[in-house]
């Protein structure tokens, strides 16, 4: 019994007498950072002092909100079409108020006041068959097949309303890809059908794999039917753009397995990147023959929230679906007449967005002008989120092909996911939180979307304006370097690792030297053992053939006697990996990270991140390891220290300037020409000549 | 041998010009004879890309997989081949990258043949009557059911030439003010346009309140555009706003604009809030009390919930009052195979017309208070009131009228909208409810809820803000306001009393007063014989009534099977929205199709008795 206000009666409706289903809805978009951030923002207005001046969101794509100008001719229209008398002003162009005229003919007693038809408009319905039309080259579209609805969001969990059915193990399954868009999962969960999970592979710009639908569909079975497998494309919130062929795989794998395909296109005039084209799910279905387009069931979903015009608040939106049994559609038309229709200024707005103004109509220049800059803003400032982000260690970001956001990885460390643990939060939510707080930054955790186990992500969306946006990046960043959290909170018993303006230029250097190969060292330390490492110097080793064992073990020895001779130490190892965008220890350097660790207590492993290498990256380039319950784990930041790095990172800068890495000599090259001296005496004076004395080196 | 940035740029271009030869050759160039496994390597794949670009798949891949690594900042320190080939050889742990590319080609033929075969086998839909969700299936939705389309057609029919005995449909089927002629509240547009199109905040040509309303409606929306998503409750001085108009309805009864949320139409809360309350199954399984006759959407959003329908009878005789017995009848009987939880009440009433007196109000409270049951007042003809001796009272004023007992522990939900009143914006979609007495927790997942469709139509919300919050006596748009208003109003009830007058006089109908809300509801007698070619026709009478009466007279009104009746007894529903003139041209054509169609089924004996 729960007690409330009078204690003696329990509430009808509670949290154990409530629709379960409705409990297991989870949507993140508008999830608990959201509210915390309207919190935030009350809290500023009554005058509480926060370390920022406005809570900035980025959790959902909304471009008005976010400052995107609407575009004036739709919205004259819809002026014109609420409040006809301005239809006499001539401050309002003639082919905005011919196409005012021509929507109000079509709405009962001439009203944007009366109910439409439950699909919409007729003529509406007509102009979006023509675009689509238009779109796909000729492909025809029925008007028939086309639904207006509320939002893309209703007519998708429209659709899926009517594919749910069975119980138990033969209750629909759905597929929906990981990560997802939420309205999916919680569509889903609503409706208690199946989740069905395939992952796209962030490794390949989060492109869709055959092999792993199958993989998905073939466990689902044993619990479900899958009925339906949902596509975003462009994705949301992954941001790529599929290639027709992967298209077409999907299609064949649908036809297949026998699914309904449900694609969101809302985001089909959202592609900013080179090479990259949207191809509809309609188009590329028509082209693969009938075999295909007479069978394939297909509902594709479009908006008017987003694209250029970004009208989130009108509510419009359509479906077109194909190869749907004519009874089936009798019912879906049913279904929608319950809630009678989409709301009108919305289906004027979606008309205009399918019907926009023609080369020879007077706005056609003025709107021609408002969409392209809209379009290349978002391009420009795709472009610059994943420039900025890879620029960040511990942050990965694919290219932002399309859609309005992007997903990047973070790399979390451990204790702040066990930080997270203990409040009993998702440790990218956790991650999120701090950086409201701190930065009044509002983003959404993967965790709301979904990600492999054990990696991490937010999603940002590319849309405040611009200088707006660099606040928003230029935190992060800044944030990812101090991780969030006050350095103290976990300093005990951690081993702080210093590392020298020597050994970094080094290494730094090393690495650009043979910017084809993969590269690798030894850190050395000359104060004695015990407290923190101080990673003095370093002898860069092969640049080829890494894993090759005898000249390997070779290097290691002569190096062994000379530190012995010297009175230093080997405390660590280095790698920089051909492949850029790769920073994970290969086999090998766990190896000989593995040796040194035998002698070293508190060795280290540094792998040198290609991606961040960039000229104007403002953070270390490296990602360390040390050795912890017979694992290499990736070391906390706060115990790495690089104490003048911003000196240090420009004397890397000049010395690649000038030309000076080819002084640097190896142990591979000492081994093609003997007379070449590996410990490097040239360099380190010519280092030691620019770096101030207290950089590292005593 | 070392890459000069300049050179690695021209090597880039060239390659994101997909010249692969000049790949190959500067590569050949650039790499030092130490590195001539790597030098074949890239031929390899160069001689394998150019292969696969006449035509196919796989060179567009790999040119896409090129121009991704192009794009990546790092280039310019980084070589982009080591990059490259890293990446390939990474790929190609267990097979060399030209059995892989090779391979992939394969799967993809090996793929189309696979789906050749089943492609043939497969001609079954995915989605048949069969798959089909059984609780769509189950909806019905009479109000835009199979009379209505029929209208459809035969207006289409008419455009096309088609010979009818009429010469236009009338659509008495669906309380559509608008589209029955009756004109927009001036002011309320207004205010609309200038959200639409904030520019015209400077035209002299509209009045200041509404450009005072419009701007203030403004700034609570995001980046000051109609265009941003709202909160998913709703607007926030709208939803103030709302609080505002509700207290001052209730003669100061406390309104929290915390428990207001916009909707999507009425419709939308409704089925909200049903969707809450569902939970539990076979005799657990959650019951909801509607009134018979009722508005379909309520049996329509339970069957497609599967939640089970508790039908409660209104009392035709006595003008479709409500009777407390008949509750309790209904929940008792109810009670032996589901857990009743919710009761809907519709005042003034859809379909029957009927506005219920505060103590029949005061009773349901207690019956629910009693039963411990949710209460959902579906209050969306609050304004549609015509009868002198009728009030509107608010189940939520009556609650608190009750007193603290009552008003701290029944939870309420309340629903109004845009689409209705004097305003008829049914088009707009705006709508609020308030809900009283939620339990907190669960008020957070109703948000969280709404949130999945993350906002009503802000259009909607502007209007359904001029709505509550309208002209005041002091202001320049009041004068006007205060006549459209009237008008419509005056109109309406003049209409509901003529509706009346002369169905009731027709023998073999019977229609209560229209006291309320825009339609009528009246009783028909359909003879046996007509009874029997209805059965014979696998359709109800009343349907079969109004079928013929919409190919014989184009006049389209929904049958009372839509609405439920008791057994035995026939209706339909007709508004009371067209124009006067039209009103009467429709209720005479009734009339003389009413006898017409007795005279035919039934002598006159049969009748006089």
């Amino acid at each position: 019994m729960t007690e409330n206000g009078l204690g003696h009666r329990e509430k009808v409706l509670n949290m154990n007498t409530m629709n379960p289903n409705v409990k297991r809805v989870e949507y993140a978009v508008r999830g608990p950072i959201v509210q915390r951030a309207a919190q935030i923002e009350k809290e500023i207005k009554e005058g509480v002092k926060k370390p920022f001046a406005e809570v900035i969101k980025a959790n959902i794509g909304d471009a008005h909100a976010m400052g995107q100008k609407p575009i004036t001719f739709f919205r004259q229209v819809v002026a014109l079409c609420v409040y006809p008398d301005l239809l006499e002003d001539d401050k309002f162009p003639d082919d905005a108020k011919g196409r005012a005229r021509r929507i109000l003919q079509s709405c009962g007693g001439g009203s944007l006041g009366a109910y439409s038809a439950s699909p919409g408009i007729e003529v509406i319905r007509q102009d979006v068959a023509k675009y689509i039309e238009k779109r796909d080259g000729g492909i025809s579209c029925n008007p028939d097949n086309i639904f207006l609805s509320t939002g893309a969001s209703d007519a998708i969990v429209t659709i899926l309303k009517l594919l749910t059915s069975g119980e138990g193990k033969t209750r629909s399954g759905v597929m929906i890809s990981i990560p997802q868009y939420p309205l999916y999962s919680a569509a889903l969960a609503e409706l208690a059908a199946v989740q069905i999970s395939y992952y796209l592979d962030e490794d390949q710009c989060w492109s869709l794999d055959v092999s792993e639908l199958r993989r998905a569909v073939e466990a689902a079975r044993k619990h479900c039917k899958p009925r339906a497998l949902c596509i975003i494309n462009p994705g949301n919130p992954t941001g790529q753009v599929q290639s027709r062929q992967c298209i077409e795989d999907v299609i064949r794998f649908v036809a297949e397995e026998h699914l309904f395909l449900m694609a969101d296109e809302v985001y089909q005039d959202n592609v900013y990147a080179e090479g990259c084209r949207f191809h509809s799910f309609k188009k590329v279905l028509f082209e693969m023959g009938p075999e295909y387009s007479n069978t394939v069931e297909l509902a594709s979903f479009h908006s008017t929230s987003k694209c250029y015009m970004g009208e989130c608040g009108f509510r419009g939106g359509y479906m077109e679906v194909i190869n749907m049994d004519p009874q089936v559609k009798l019912q879906l038309n049913k279904l929608v007449s319950v809630r009678l229709c989409p709301p009108i200024p919305g289906q004027v707005l979606l008309d205009l967005v399918v019907n926009p103004p023609q080369p020879d109509e007077p706005s056609y220049a003025l709107f021609v002008k408002e969409r392209n800059a809209n379009l290349a803003i978002l391009a420009e400032k795709a472009k610059l989120t994943e420039q900025v982000f890879n620029t960040v260690s511990g942050i990965r970001c694919n290219p932002v092909q399309g859609a309005m956001y992007t997903f990047p990885r973070i790399t979390l460390p451990e204790k702040a996911i066990a930080a997270a643990e203990e409040k009993g939060q998702a440790p990218d939510m956790f991650y999120c939180m701090k950086l409201l707080e701190e930065t009044g930054i509002c983003l959404v955790p993967g965790s709301g979307f979904g990600q492999r186990d054990g990696t991490y992500h937010f999603r940002m969306t590319i849309l405040p304006a611009t200088e707006k946006l660099k606040i928003v990046l230029e935190s992060s960043l800044d944030l990812s370097l101090l991780w969030l959290i006050p350095a103290n909170h976990f300093f005990d018993a951690m081993g702080e690792v210093e590392l020298s303006c020597l050994s970094y230029v080094k290494m730094y250097l090393h690495a650009c030297l043979f910017p084809r190969c993969s590269v690798n060292g030894l850190l050395l330390s000359s104060s004695p053992a015990g407290g923190a490492v101080c990673v003095t110097d370093c002898v860069p080793l092969l640049h080829s053939h890494l894993p090759l064992a005898p000249i390997t073990q070779l290097a290691l020895t002569q190096v062994d006697v000379w530190c012995s001779q010297t009175q230093q130490r080997i405390v660590g190892y280095y790698q920089a990996n051909a492949c850029v965008s790769d920073s994970s220890p290969t086999p090998c350097a766990l190896k000989i990270a593995d040796k040194i660790a035998e002698q070293c207590n508190n060795a280290v492993l540094l792998m040198i991140d290609g991606g961040k290498m960039s000229p104007d990256y403002r953070v270390p380039p490296i990602v360390m390891y040390e050795r912890k319950d017979n694992r290499w784990t990736l070391k906390d930041k706060h115990t790495i220290m690089l104490r003048q790095w911003e000196e240090t990172r420009e004397i890397a800068g000049q010395l690649l300037e000038s030309g000076d890495q080819s002084l640097l000599v190896d142990f591979d090259s000492h081994l093609d020409d003997i007379t070449r001296d590996w410990t490097n005496q040239k360099l380190n004076a010519k280092i030691a000549e620019l770096a101030s004395p207290a950089n590292g080196n005593v | 041998m070392q890459l000069a940035p300049p050179s690695f740029a021209l090597l880039t271009n060239h390659l994101t010009s997909r010249n692969k030869n000049t790949h190959a050759l500067i590569t050949c160039v650039l790499l030092s004879p130490r590195r001539v496994p790597v030098l074949i390597l890239h031929l390899l794949c160069t001689l394998i890309g150019s292969l696969c670009v006449t035509g196919s798949i796989i060179g567009s891949r790999s040119l896409e997989h090129f121009t991704t690594m192009h794009r990546l900042p790092h280039l310019a320190n980084r070589s982009f081949i080591a990059g490259a080939l890293a990446q390939s050889s990474r790929c190609s742990k267990t097979r060399g990258p030209v059995e892989w590319r090779g391979l992939q080609r394969y799967s993809t033929a090996e793929a189309t043949v696979v789906t050749r075969e089943t492609a043939v086998k497969m001609r079954e839909k995915t989605l048949t009557m069969e798959t089909l969700s059984p609780q769509v299936k189950a909806v019905e939705y009479a109000v835009r059911g199979p009379i209505v389309m029929k209208a459809g057609d035969i207006e289409r029919g008419l455009l096309q030439g088609q010979k009818h005995p009429f010469t236009e449909v009338i659509k008495a089927n669906i309380g559509d003010a608008h589209a029955m002629g009756q004109k927009p509240i001036t002011f309320l547009r207004q205010v609309v346009a200038l959200c639409s199109f904030p520019e015209l905040l400077e035209s002299p040509s509209f009045p200041e309140d509404a450009k005072l309303r419009a701007s203030r409606i403004l700034q609570g929306c995001g980046g000051q555009s109609m265009g941003s998503y709202s909160a998913s409750q709703g607007v926030e001085c709208i939803r103030q706003d709302i609080a505002a108009y509700i207290e001052q309805r209730d003669k100061g009864v406390p309104s929290d604009w915390d428990n207001i949320y916009l909707t999507t139409g009425a419709s939308d809360g409704i089925v909200s809030i049903l969707k809450m309350l569902v939970s539990g199954q076979g005799l657990s399984r959650s019951g909801v009390m509607i009134p018979i006759p009722q508005y379909p959407l309520y049996s329509a959003a339970i069957a497609e919930l599967d939640a089970v329908q508790i039908n409660y009878y209104l009392d035709e005789d006595h003008c479709w009052a409500l009777d407390t017995n008949e509750l309790h009848r209904a929940y008792l009987a109810a009670k032996e195979h589901c857990n009743p939880r919710v009761i809907c009440i519709i005042n003034p009433g859809n379909p029957t017309g009927q506005v219920q007196s505060k103590k029949c109000i005061e009773e349901v409270l207690h019956f629910a208070f009693e039963e411990n049951l949710f209460v959902m007042a579906d209050e969306v003809y609050q304004d549609n009131v015509y009868s002198p001796d009728c009030e509107f009272h608010s189940f939520k004023k009556v609650l608190y009228e009750m007193g603290p007992e009552y008003f701290n522990t029944v939870e309420l939900a309340s629903f109004h909208s845009t689409s209705k009143g004097y305003s008829g914006e049914c088009g707009f979609r705006g709508g609020y409810m308030e809900v009283v007495n939620l339990d907190p927790e669960v008020k957070a997942q109703l948000v969280k809820l709404l949130s999945v469709r993350l906002c009503p139509p802000v259009s909607g919300q502007a209007a359904m803000d001029v709505v509550v919050n309208p002209p005041l006596p002091h202001e320049p748009s009041y004068a006007l306001f205060h006549e459209e208003k009237s008008a419509v109003l005056g109109a309406l009830a003049e209409k509901a009393q003529m509706t009346e007058r002369i169905l009731d006089a027709v023998p073999g109908i019977q229609c209560n007063p229209v006291q309320g809300a825009m339609y009528a509801y009246p009783r028909i007698l359909i003879p046996p014989q007509a009874v029997d070619e209805a059965k014979s026709l696998g359709m109800p009478p009343d349907m079969l009534y109004c079928l013929r009466l919409l190919e014989e007279t184009g006049i389209c009104i929904v049958p009372g099977s839509g609405f439920g009746q008791r057994e035995g007894t026939y209706h339909f529903r007709m508004t009371i929205l067209p124009s006067m003139e039209k009103l009467k041209v429709l209720l005479e054509k009734l009339r003389d199709f009413h006898i017409k169609f007795l005279k035919k089924y039934a002598s006159l004996e049969e009748l006089e008795r």
